[in-house]
């Protein structure tokens, strides 16, 4: 069939050019009286002013609207990802800025991509659930406690000879040269985190819910500390002392460096995340040494090392920020829950969302809340119970 | 040997993600719309109907193996769509005759899927010539005259003569060159001589 109409094109034209044979006159002449389609289609096809036509309404046409009218009405997988269509209708995607605080979602769900830029209003209301502050709680070698904050730049003990200050909200250590070995402990609680620096100039950052226990000054050949929860380290560089910290059965011996260990008891796995230096990771049947942008991730007693670490994110909570890498919603309130110090519920699926984005932690939760609900998250808070619902 | 240009509609398709999808439908939208629009002879109608076709054809889950059976299973669809939405006009208005062999069961339109794609070949070639080129041959298919071209663009009447004969030019050249439609090349190598 379509050789057919090629033909008569190419013999219309060859007549238009006055270039036709008398066979091929003959072959023409038949082909149109054949039918009235043929006419037609002859007839159209040397039409100029069909082909202008044509060419206008092309021209007159919004292809982009079209465009996104097709967009809206198919559920298509985003750029990179080979989902299948089927699959697709749980997944789709919405980033939302939010521009002045900094922080963005970009929830997993089901139909296209679409940027929407979200301008919040930092409202202070009464129900409103506010972030976490910078306190924490020192256990001094005989026990006492000593509540700290912000507040002040006062001196807290005398530890043997160390001094211990708090210094506008960061406790130093002072004087490393105990002859007796005595620990104090800083524990941080729901909704707290704290900075301290050690007696060999090492600096630490605790996040909620942690502690770390070590002792006031370090004799010997070693300086050794324990901690639970997530801990960050800058630690001085001391080639005759290696800095030791053990959590649970896992020893990470270093000898300066900067990194991190998220060790809370509600995950399945310590993570170990290198910014800086070398550190070594032992377990009661593994050791292995990390190098900057690795991590360790400890699980029972087995060592899984990752490279290429987004390791920013990892210690951005130190920073204000708290990361989401596409976990699970479920996982990622774990850490939202202990800075906010609320209770989180479930309903319907919300549980197994997928979520990247970035949380300014010192802004209040109806900020967050707000990104969930742009996100079609249903976020009902009552008293400091979060119940989180898919629509 | 070339490299057939079906091959990469084909890639695009199976890669199947919205991106591709977006580099298909811009190779393809000129003649699925040009040939709805001469069928059902209304620009919206036409818009609605391609519209429709590209979302049917990104929901096709069983994966097409050619791009020939690519581009029959779109032309398919919009052309059933357009004698639904023609049927659905006869019921408000008269339609003239010569509509009702669209109906015939054995009707053989690849006839205006050719003409659609011959239609699809020219505007695409227009895309690619140089920017004053391009606004001149616009221009002139919708009616002006050299004179207003001219005054419209600020220059000469000779530039736009110029301007007109380089078009026609290279749009042989290219057109020449797409050897899937060696004659419809021609046979508009022919026709822009009417220009």
């Amino acid at each position: 069939m379509q050789k057919t109409v090629h033909r008569l094109a190419e013999l219309a034209f060859k007549h238009l050019r006055n270039e036709l044979n008398e066979d091929e006159q003959n072959e023409l002449d038949n082909y149109l009286e054949h039918s009235e389609d043929n006419r037609l289609f002859f007839s159209q096809l040397v039409d100029k002013e069909n082909l202008n036509k044509s060419l206008e309404e092309l021209y007159k046409l919004d292809e982009k609207a079209m465009w996104r009218k097709i967009v809206k009405k198919t559920p298509l997988p985003e750029t990179g990802k080979l989902i299948t269509f089927r699959q697709s209708l749980k997944y789709a995607a919405a980033v939302i800025f939010i521009a002045a605080l900094g922080s963005y979602l970009y929830v997993s769900q089901s139909k296209k991509s679409e940027f929407s830029k979200i301008e919040t209003k930092t409202q202070n209301s009464k129900t409103d659930i506010r972030p976490g502050t910078n306190m924490a709680t020192l256990t001094l070698a005989d026990g006492k406690t000593v509540l700290l904050d912000s507040n002040g730049n006062t001196i807290v003990a005398m530890q043997g000879s160390t001094k211990v200050s708090n210094k506008s909200g960061r406790l130093v250590y002072d004087g490393n040269n105990n002859s007796n070995i005595l620990y104090n402990t800083v524990s941080t609680g729901k909704g707290q985190s704290f900075p301290l620096i050690l007696s060999d100039n090492s600096r630490i950052w605790l996040n909620s819910e942690s502690s770390i226990r070590f002792p006031v000054s370090f004799p010997g050949n070693q300086r050794k500390v324990e901690i639970t929860g997530q801990v960050y380290f800058e630690i001085a560089h001391d080639a005759s002392k290696p800095f030791i910290v053990s959590v649970d059965d896992m020893q990470v011996k270093v000898l300066g460096t900067n990194f991190d260990i998220k060790a809370y008891t509600d995950q399945e796995v310590i993570k170990t995340t290198l910014l800086e230096g070398s550190v070594n990771v032992k377990t009661g049947s593994q050791e292995v040494v990390i190098k900057p942008g690795q991590q360790a991730q400890v699980k029972e007693d087995q060592i899984k090392v990752t490279s290429d670490v987004a390791v920013d994110q990892v210690v951005g909570w130190k920073n204000g920020y708290i990361y989401l890498n596409n976990e699970k919603l479920s996982e990622i309130m774990k850490d939202v829950a202990r800075w906010y110090n609320i209770q989180v519920i479930y309903a319907g699926n919300s549980k197994d969302i997928g979520m990247i984005g970035r949380i300014n932690r010192n802004a209040n939760l109806s900020e967050f809340i707000k990104l969930l609900e742009a996100s079609n998250i249903d976020a009902q808070i009552e008293g400091n119970k979060l119940t989180l619902k898919t629509h | 040997m070339k490299q057939h240009p079906g091959d990469s509609l084909l890639a695009l398709f199976k890669k199947g993600d919205e991106k591709s999808f977006h580099k298909l439908y811009e190779e393809l939208y000129p003649s699925v719309f040009s040939y709805a629009i001469k069928i059902v002879k209304n620009s919206q109608i036409a818009q609605d109907i391609c519209t429709e076709s590209f979302v049917k054809l990104f929901q096709k889950n069983d994966r097409c193996d050619s791009v020939q059976s690519l581009k029959s299973y779109l032309f398919t669809i919009t052309h059933n769509a357009c004698l639904d939405a023609v049927k659905t006009a006869k019921r408000h208005s008269s339609i003239h005759k010569e509509i009702e062999y669209l109906m015939e069961k054995d009707f053989d339109y690849t006839r205006y899927q050719i003409e659609a794609e011959l239609i699809e070949l020219v505007y695409k070639s227009i895309e690619k010539l140089p920017k004053q080129c391009k606004t001149v041959f616009k221009l002139a298919i919708e009616g002006w005259t050299y004179e207003e071209i001219a005054e419209e663009l600020k220059v000469s009447v000779s530039t736009i003569r110029n301007q007109k004969a380089r078009g026609i030019k290279l749009l042989r050249i290219a057109l020449l060159k797409e050897h899937k439609y060696a004659m419809i090349a021609t046979a508009l190598n022919v026709l822009l001589n009417h220009y």
